[in-house]
């Protein structure tokens, strides 16, 4: 039966993103993907979000080095990284924020409803959530390239 | 068998579509829809034996597919893959009719345990 929290903790986010990259990324060993607290938000990224409106209300945000975003949308499609084409990095990009969110919804009380992922990409930028305030970041580091997840919680 | 995978990502679909192959299921056909309006109208077109559906897709959701094509008269094998599995949706996935439901992220195993009822 899924334990329902409060609120994620950093351990869940752990998992979570550690399961997805096992399954998914072909980290089988677990030793690609390290928590790094010390990483920073790259200022050039991808950045995936999706929310969560119901018996708890916030977001999951992912925040991708766009080299990581390629070698993640090239692990998931099977495509070499010089072949990929935007819509597949975004793709990718929204899939992952949409695994790590639900799984995160599915901790939480519900009934609750997960939005449709949005990805955005650039330099520069803030995403914004109305009514939100941050909750959690966790840092990442696969091989050399950063991976924040935070969650804001309303 | 014909087999139809339900997901808006294109990337989630060729996972499952690569899963099914690694859990040995790779000598049936496999049709692609890109939401659940999609899916639906493809259900009708191209009458597979399972339905493997994303629950939270643009247009029409997972769950609203289903629950169209039951009310329709349809009993296509139909299974989730989703982010999504938290108990009250495992519950209204049973009650719509759905014969299991796969979080995301899975592995070839998963697919082995949930689908072999279904595909042998």
């Amino acid at each position: 039966m899924t334990q329902i929290l409060e609120a994620p903790t950093a351990d869940d986010l752990l998992e979570v993103v550690a399961a997805t990259w096992s399954s998914f990324l072909g980290d089988e060993s677990g030793e690609l993907l390290r928590p790094d607290n010390s990483v920073e938000s790259p200022a050039e990224r991808a950045s995936g979000c999706v929310t969560i409106r119901g018996g708890w209300n916030g977001a999951v945000l992912l925040e991708l080095s766009p080299r990581l975003a390629r070698v993640a949308a090239s692990g998931l499609f099977g495509t070499p990284e010089d072949e990929l084409v935007p819509e597949e990095i975004g793709d990718a990009v929204g899939e992952l924020v949409n695994i790590v969110g639900g799984n995160v919804k599915g901790m939480l009380p519900g009934p609750s409803e997960l939005s449709l992922p949005s990805v955005t990409v650039g330099t520069g930028f803030s995403v914004h959530v109305p009514h939100a305030t941050a909750h959690l970041r966790v840092g990442f580091s696969w091989c050399g390239e950063p991976l924040v997840v935070r969650v804001l919680q309303s | 068998m014909k087999i139809l995978v339900a997901d808006d990502s294109r990337a989630m679909r060729l996972i499952v579509t690569r899963t099914l192959r690694q859990a040995g299921y790779d000598g049936h056909d496999i049709v692609e829809a890109e939401d659940g309006q999609d899916a639906l109208e493809k259900v009708r077109s191209e009458s597979p034996d399972l339905v493997l559906s994303d629950w939270n897709m643009p247009r029409m959701t997972g769950i609203e597919l289903l629950r169209s094509l039951r009310a329709s008269g349809s009993d296509v094998a139909f299974g989730f893959v989703t982010s999504e599995g938290s108990d009250d949706m495992r519950s209204a996935a049973e009650s719509a009719g759905a014969r299991f439901l796969i979080t995301k992220p899975f592995t070839a195993d998963t697919f082995r345990a949930e689908l072999g009822a279904v595909l042998g």
